[in-house]
């Protein structure tokens, strides 16, 4: 039965970072830019739900919203648009700085030690069909997920915009050619993988509700791991990576011995050095590449 | 008063860093014609419909559509102003489908009246598209890529059609078939700057044929003057 239990809790954290993994790849299809600073997005959403204790549960959720789209556009706006068709590199630098700068910022305004979130703490509490032990944040995450999965690839595949980004992402010089706008594009893209990230922020505070500046710096990195490994050109193989690495960290940190868990992060990055060497491109990347579709 | 040209290039000047691609160029399509660009590999051809595009900024000399200023403006704008580019090498998006690419194409296109004929037309002018309508762009040969890169711009309603080389690497009688459609496609009003390796086959065809070569205009043909190949020749190795 905790086989089960442990199943359902790393099927829950996989959703979780899988989320993540989205909201990475989405940007990184239309603009080749791994945003470092994504884990911050996170972090802003975490402090608004703190400093909105006492208040109605919606007030929280949906101020976290706000704030973390907000902070989205903002980081589009004054820190990667001014560097588009810069090379890769500066880039890729210019958003360890964004990431840097505001975990600084977050330290000032905030302090080292911390905001608790405690409104949606109920959810901590399990459910127990039989002998399972089950928290109804994992039901929630795993639901949430799923939805916003699916909203994702309807907006992708069934709408203009959808289209237009997928298109970015394959060729973006020639969706310009043909009337698509950039700026458009680019900035929807920072404002779905913002929507994804406030529902990061709001799933992970229940979970790990203390919020300190670097909050989301982890869950960015472990699921950026899992984008690597899944292979970054495609949405679907991005997000599998991500549900991946957050499965295995929470499946194998439940099988570990307790005296041996702070060996997680090796063994889990263990599994992805032997998977990056047996599949450069990606585990979930197709093995055919000729007519990748990136989003 | 002569009737003011649809597209106008006046002293063109295109530079990669410091080395010129296009010098000095000045050609003008009226509304309804068809003109041809043709040159050696390396002329400044498509660096000339780049320019027009604005993928590349100008170093010198302006570009006017309809009389108006089109220096500066970005890519998408030109295209929603009226100019559609088929690239060279067709740059279909292969992992959309058929229906999907052509979508792409709505993109430029300024509002939507209409839009049932002209889609009616472009399936007339290339029916494979409506066959294979939900099929991976992809999987299409070569030919047919070529019929969907024009049916994707002709969608957006363009002012100005540019093609660029859309007759590279297909088969002669593909070739032919590319020519017929473009002959339709004047036909229905489109103005178009056709530019070609195919040198003769072009000069029959357009109105007038510019010839380019070591990135300046060198001859203009006109289509009785297709043959005329010393003087091809001569402007080519110039």
């Amino acid at each position: 039965m905790t086989y089960i239990q442990s199943l359902i809790d790393a099927i829950a954290l996989g959703a979780l970072y899988g989320l993540v993994a989205i909201g990475i790849a989405l940007v990184f299809g239309v603009m080749r830019l791994i945003n470092f600073a994504y884990g911050e997005l996170i972090t802003a959403g975490g402090y608004t739900l703190a400093y909105l204790n006492g208040q109605p549960a919606i007030v929280g959720i949906l101020a976290c919203i706000g704030v973390v789209l907000a902070l989205a556009l903002v980081q589009e706006r004054v820190a990667f648009r001014p560097l588009r068709g810069a090379s890769p590199a500066t880039m890729l630098v210019a958003t360890f700085a964004v990431s840097f700068l505001l975990q600084a910022v977050f330290l000032l305004a905030f302090g080292s030690r911390g905001k608790t979130v405690g409104e949606l703490g109920r959810l901590n509490r399990a459910w127990h069909p039989g002998s399972i032990h089950v928290r109804w944040i994992s039901l929630v995450s795993l639901a949430v997920g799923a939805v916003l999965l699916a909203a994702t690839t309807l907006i992708l595949n069934r709408t203009n915009i959808g289209l237009h980004m997928r298109a970015a992402a394959a060729d973006f010089r020639t969706a310009r050619l043909l009337g698509v706008r950039a700026n458009r594009v680019i900035v929807f893209a920072f404002l779905l993988s913002g929507l994804l990230a406030s529902a990061v922020s709001i799933l992970l505070t229940v979970q790990d509700p203390l919020v300190t500046p670097d909050y989301g710096v982890q869950v960015t990195i472990f699921a950026l791991v899992g984008v690597v490994v899944g292979g970054l050109d495609r949405l679907l193989s991005a997000t599998l990576g991500g549900f991946a690495i957050g499965f295995a960290t929470s499946f194998v940190g439940d099988r570990l011995p307790t005296s041996s868990t702070q060996f997680l992060p090796s063994v889990i990055y263990g599994l992805v050095i032997v998977v990056l060497l047996l599949r450069p491109s990606g585990v979930f990347a197709p093995l055919r590449r000729a007519a990748v579709e990136r989003v | 008063m002569p009737e003011q040209p649809l597209l106008e290039l006046r002293g063109v000047e295109v530079r990669y860093g410091g080395v010129p691609a296009v010098r000095d160029l000045s050609l003008a399509v009226g509304r309804g014609e068809i003109v041809g660009l043709i040159g050696p590999n390396g002329a400044g051809k498509t660096s000339a419909l780049h320019a027009i595009m604005g993928v590349v900024p100008l170093a010198g000399g302006d570009i006017l559509l309809s009389g108006r200023s089109i220096r500066g403006r970005r890519p998408e704008d030109i295209a929603r102003a009226g100019v559609s580019l088929v690239p060279e090498g067709r740059h279909i998006f292969a992992g959309l489908t058929v229906d999907e690419n052509l979508r792409l194409g709505l993109a430029a296109r300024r509002g939507r009246g209409g839009l049932d004929g002209d889609l009616q037309r472009i399936h007339e002018l290339f029916p494979v598209l409506r066959e294979f309508r939900r099929r991976s762009a992809g999987a299409l040969s070569g030919g047919q890529q070529q019929q969907l890169a024009i049916a994707r711009a002709l969608i957006a309603k363009p002012e100005v059609l540019l093609l660029d080389e859309p007759s590279l690497g297909l088969a002669p009688t593909v070739v032919e078939r590319v020519f017929e459609t473009l002959a339709q496609i004047r036909a229905d009003g489109v103005t178009i700057l056709l530019v070609e390796q195919r040198a003769q086959l072009t000069a029959g065809f357009a109105d007038r044929t510019h010839v380019m070569a070591n990135t300046e205009l060198r001859l203009t043909l006109t289509p009785d003057q297709a043959f005329d190949t010393e003087r091809l020749s001569a402007a080519y190795l110039s």
